[in-house]
């Protein structure tokens, strides 16, 4: 499988009136062609962050350091005229909140002409056509009346569908999917991720799925991306991460996950909270909270390395983790 | 164990005003009949979709809502038949916890006035000294110190709101506390936090939680009877061990198992049991069973009639024309699903 | 109360920081803000330091210079009684801020009442207290303002009642929209399952957190309030001689514009400063006090 997008050293740093923010710091990721990838973290760890840089939507007060190679281009050196080709045609995006992203004033066909027009996509038959096919195809019951239907009148299930759809249009090789369920109830949630493996597996669509619950990534990841607090921790096979994570974050985030009862285990707590970005920690960010941390962890910052075939980790207590 | 909190035949209807000049009156039919007994020193799990009215029942429990119709007993009490001022004074025995920790709490407020408002309310604790020593403990039982005392809501992180909004519905020492989804705006981390902390805070101060969430995960750690609700009904209550064994009559309850995101790669929601449609309006419940519509198994009664609420075996109710069937069959898928639960990391 | 909890904590040097505070935060970064800030500070400082600033009393006449230019002698020039304008323009800024601040006082006192009460209860007080807002919101302020110092008579005072009458609409109205989105906010039902009472909810828990809006609104208000009571004035309804209003002196000296045109200026440009000053504050509070965070 070739590397469709490859992230090498990227820093973000925010220029906040109490400081700078140093909100990723050095990380390196790489994305293979036709895979799902988790981005997993908790709130504030940075994984947002990266996925609007590599659409490079920061804001302002963003300094971005380091690169973003999609198809071999460097995406944070392209013009802007070059980018808004790439946006919505080559890399599609779908947010948590569909309601926000669409345009509350014009149907859903008017929505979805845009991106024929912006793009200029090739059309078979008329492009409303076009549109209730791609409405059908994300499953969309009742296709023709619902692509005259303004976002408001659609469910929160509905929505995610037509983002999908919207995106389908442009058939992107990419899919970045900024917690796409998360506001949906379980039985819709499976709906839609279904949906996503079915991009996958008919279209061949790489998608970049970035989350903080354990749960969609136990459902439809190939390989998973830890992150803490601006740093990738460990990057593994999904399965790995769920039976043999490495990292000390990584095991207690599987450990807090509520399985068992409560009459049988108590959930891991890992002590403290995530440090403020203003004034990380030096070296691993996370040997504040670490029980195995030394001196060393205070010291520098540990590389990211293979310690298992296709399993990274950056820790300098890797192998001391596994037996304790 | 005698009961803390029984309902009977409980109703909420809110107007939804519709057609020219509000001309209609159509009204949204949240809670719609429901029986529910919470037994002393239990956690009642209560599951289901959004729209389902579990946090509108929840409401009617603690009388934050008055309801259309129907009977509320808090510890023999008839709630419904007490005034105002009665209905505040035993406000101290109960307590909430809400799911969105941020606007749970005034933002014009110290953490210390917070605290101190339940107290001074209902009396508790005359003297000055003697009620900020109550507070620090309280503070310091939910895993917070005395430095957070005059610290405003928004300087605390997500996991700390939640922590004040406990000690806050505890601190008169409460018999019955409604968690209202208390973890689902959190991460993960803290969420198995603050889990840890109400289990901890149940045993030591005897409590009675009713545990509202959408998330069936959460809910078969820590509840000891779980109820099932669907379009403002109750479809299903179980008790923890018979849903351990897969014993689920009711199909939703089955389906709502079988989509939730596993917790372990292999144990991945298979494309046959996804739950297809989604749930009808409660404006106008569909006719009979109200899971009709979405349900394998619907035969022709299930459009006719609404099954009833029954005993189909000691603790264990459902309402549904087919529960053994739902078992027999659904039971394979089910029980390889709850295996998820069992590979916990040494 | 608070002040004993910090005392006990303040070794460890820590300091809280209540959303005021970061609201002032956010107001320091507006330049203009900061500059309305001045002129605000300017005017009240020469309000209560005016017998020491000038260098006559405002009703002292020098009948021999009258309509002077302005010189080293009478710095803004003087009136047709050779009265210092200089000296009446400063004294006119004590009218002025006590138009703002009685007329704010009245209209906000009854108009944030109302509106609390209107959006928290709801139902028919709702509705009694909005129609009444909306008949007053039906004249324009100046009109229904002339209207009613017609029937009290004229004078300052009744001016400023007149004023007041028209401008608690605004508070009710804004009070009303904020009280109702604040009403759903969680914190309210925790109140209520702790057991407060409505009163208590409405002064503890939602005027806390209306305040903001209606602080932004009386700095608006303060300077339409005197804009009002000086055409008034102007109109002759409102300050009477020998009052050294900025309105009654413009009014008076559209006689002379021609022969004394510094007579209007300097009154004018008070006006204007003022009007500005407040202004300035206000959009900076109303962008301050916007979000809940910094940064």
């Amino acid at each position: 499988m070739g590397v469709i997008l490859k992230i090498e050293d990227l820093y973000v740093d925010f220029k906040t009136e109490r400081g700078l923010v140093k909100a990723i710091d050095g990380v390196t990721l790489e994305v293979k062609e036709g895979e799902v990838l988790a981005l997993i973290g908790e709130t504030g760890c940075g994984k947002s962050t990266i996925s609007k840089a590599i659409m490079r939507l920061l804001p302002k007060n963003a300094t971005v350091r380091g690169k973003i190679i999609y198809k071999g281009k460097n995406l944070l050196e392209l013009p802007e005229s070059e980018m808004r080709k790439i946006r919505g045609k080559e890399i599609g995006m779908i947010f948590q909140d569909p309601l926000t992203s669409l345009n509350p004033v014009f149907t859903v066909s008017n929505q979805m002409e845009e991106m024929f027009k912006i793009h200029k996509l090739p059309t078979r038959k008329s492009i409303f056509e076009e549109i209730v096919n791609l409405l059908k195809i994300v499953r969309i019951p009742d296709a023709e009346s619902r692509a005259k239907s303004y976002p408001f009148e659609l469910s929160g299930g509905m929505r995610q569908r037509v983002m999908v759809a919207m995106m389908l249009s442009s058939n992107p090789s990419l899919l970045i999917a900024d917690e796409p369920t998360t506001a949906l109830d379980v039985t819709i949630q499976a709906q839609i991720m279904n949906l996503m493996l079915e991009l996958k597996r008919n279209f061949n669509t790489t998608i970049l799925l970035i989350t903080h619950n354990p749960g969609v990534v136990a459902e439809i990841a190939d390989r998973v991306a830890v992150m803490y607090a601006g740093q990738i921790v460990e990057v593994a096979p999904v399965k790995e991460v769920f039976d043999n994570p490495l990292h000390p974050y990584t095991r207690s985030l599987m450990r807090a996950l509520p399985k068992g009862h409560k009459t049988e285990r108590e959930l891991e707590n890992i002590l403290g909270r995530v440090p403020n970005l203003l004034t990380p920690p030096p070296g691993c960010r996370f040997h504040p909270r670490c029980p195995f941390a030394d001196e060393r962890c205070t010291g520098g910052k540990p590389e990211i390395k293979e310690v298992e075939p296709g399993h990274f980790v950056a820790c300098y207590k890797v192998g001391g983790t596994r037996n304790e | 164990m005698s009961s803390l909190i029984e309902t009977q035949n409980l109703k909420k209807y809110f107007p939804v005003k519709s057609g020219l000049f509000g001309s209609q009156n159509l009204f949204v039919h949240a809670v719609d009949g429901v029986d529910l007994e919470i037994k002393k020193g239990e956690t009642f799990g209560l599951a289901g979709e959004s729209g389902c009215g579990k946090s509108t029942l929840g409401r009617l429990l603690l009388r934050l809502l008055e309801p259309t119709q129907g009977e509320i007993y808090f510890d023999g009490i008839d709630l419904l038949s007490l005034d105002k001022k009665q209905l505040r004074t035993l406000r101290r025995r109960m307590g909430i916890v809400f799911q969105d920790p941020k606007s749970s709490l005034n933002p014009r407020m110290t953490i210390y006035d917070i605290l101190k408002r339940p107290l001074d309310i209902h009396k508790l604790v005359k003297d000055e000294n003697e009620k900020r020593e109550r507070i620090i403990d309280m503070l310091e039982a939910v895993g917070l110190t005395e430095e957070h005392l005059i610290r405003y809501p928004h300087e605390l992180s997500g996991g700390q709101q939640q922590r004040v909004s406990i000690a806050r519905a505890i601190i008169t020492h409460p018999d019955f506390v409604l968690l209202d989804e208390p973890t689902s705006a959190l991460d993960i981390s803290v969420q198995a936090q603050i889990l840890n902390l109400l289990v901890r805070l149940q045993l030591e101060l005897g409590l009675t939680y009713l545990f509202i969430s959408h998330d069936i995960s959460v809910l078969q750690y820590i509840s000891d009877r779980i109820g099932i609700m669907y379009l403002g009904k109750i479809a299903e209550i179980f008790n923890i061990k018979d849903f351990r064994r897969g014993e689920i009559y009711h199909p939703y309850t089955a389906y709502l198992l079988l989509s939730t995101p596993a917790l372990h790669p292999e144990k991945r929601t298979s494309e046959q049991v996804v739950l297809h449609g989604e749930v009808p309006s409660p404006i106008n419940p569909p006719s009979g069973c109200r899971f009709h519509l979405r349900c394998p198994f619907a035969g022709n009664e299930c459009k006719k009639s609404e099954p009833e609420l029954v005993e189909v075996k000691k603790n264990h109710y459902v309402a549904c024309y087919h529960p053994e069937q739902t078992k027999e069959e659904l039971r394979p898928l089910v029980k390889e699903k709850l295996k998820m639960y069992e590979s916990v990391l040494p | 109360m608070i002040g004993m909890v910090e005392s006990n904590v303040n070794m460890k040097k820590v300091r809280s920081e209540s959303t005021w505070y970061l609201t002032w935060l956010r107001f320091k970064r507006n330049k203009l803000a900061l500059v309305g800030l001045g002129i605000i500070i300017v005017i009240v400082l020469i309000a209560i330091f005016a017998p020491v600033l000038t260098p006559y009393s405002p009703d002292e006449q020098h009948l021999k210079d009258r309509l002077q230019p302005p010189s080293s002698k009478y710095l803004f020039g003087t009136d047709e009684f050779g009265r210092d304008l200089f000296s009446r323009v400063l004294y006119g800024s004590r009218t002025a801020l006590l138009v703002g601040i009685v007329v704010v006082a009245i209209s906000a006192t009854i108009g944030v009442t109302l509106g609390l009460i209107s959006g928290y209860f709801g139902g028919w007080v709702d509705e009694i207290i909005m129609r009444t807002v909306d008949i007053v919101w039906s004249f324009p302020a100046l009109i229904l303002a002339l209207a009613i110092v017609v029937i009290l008579g004229p004078g300052l005072i009744n001016a400023m009642i007149a004023i007041a009458l028209v401008g608690w609409a605004s508070y009710a109205r804004v009070v009303r929209a904020e009280t109702l989105s604040v009403k759903e906010e969680l914190f309210v039902e925790a109140a209520r399952s702790i057991g407060e009472s409505d009163l208590r909810i409405l002064v503890s828990y939602i005027f806390p957190n209306v305040l903001s809006s209606i602080l932004v609104l009386i700095t608006y208000n303060i300077p339409s309030a005197i804009i009002t009571a000086s055409s008034l004035s102007f109109l002759g309804l409102g300050a009477q001689p020998p009052s050294p209003d900025w309105g009654l002196t413009i009014a008076t000296a559209r006689r002379y514009l021609t022969l004394a045109p510094w007579y209007s200026i300097f009154p004018g440009v008070a006006i204007m400063l003022t009007v500005l000053g407040f202004n300035f504050v206000g959009d900076g509070l109303r962008d301050a006090v916007q979000p809940e965070r910094v940064g």
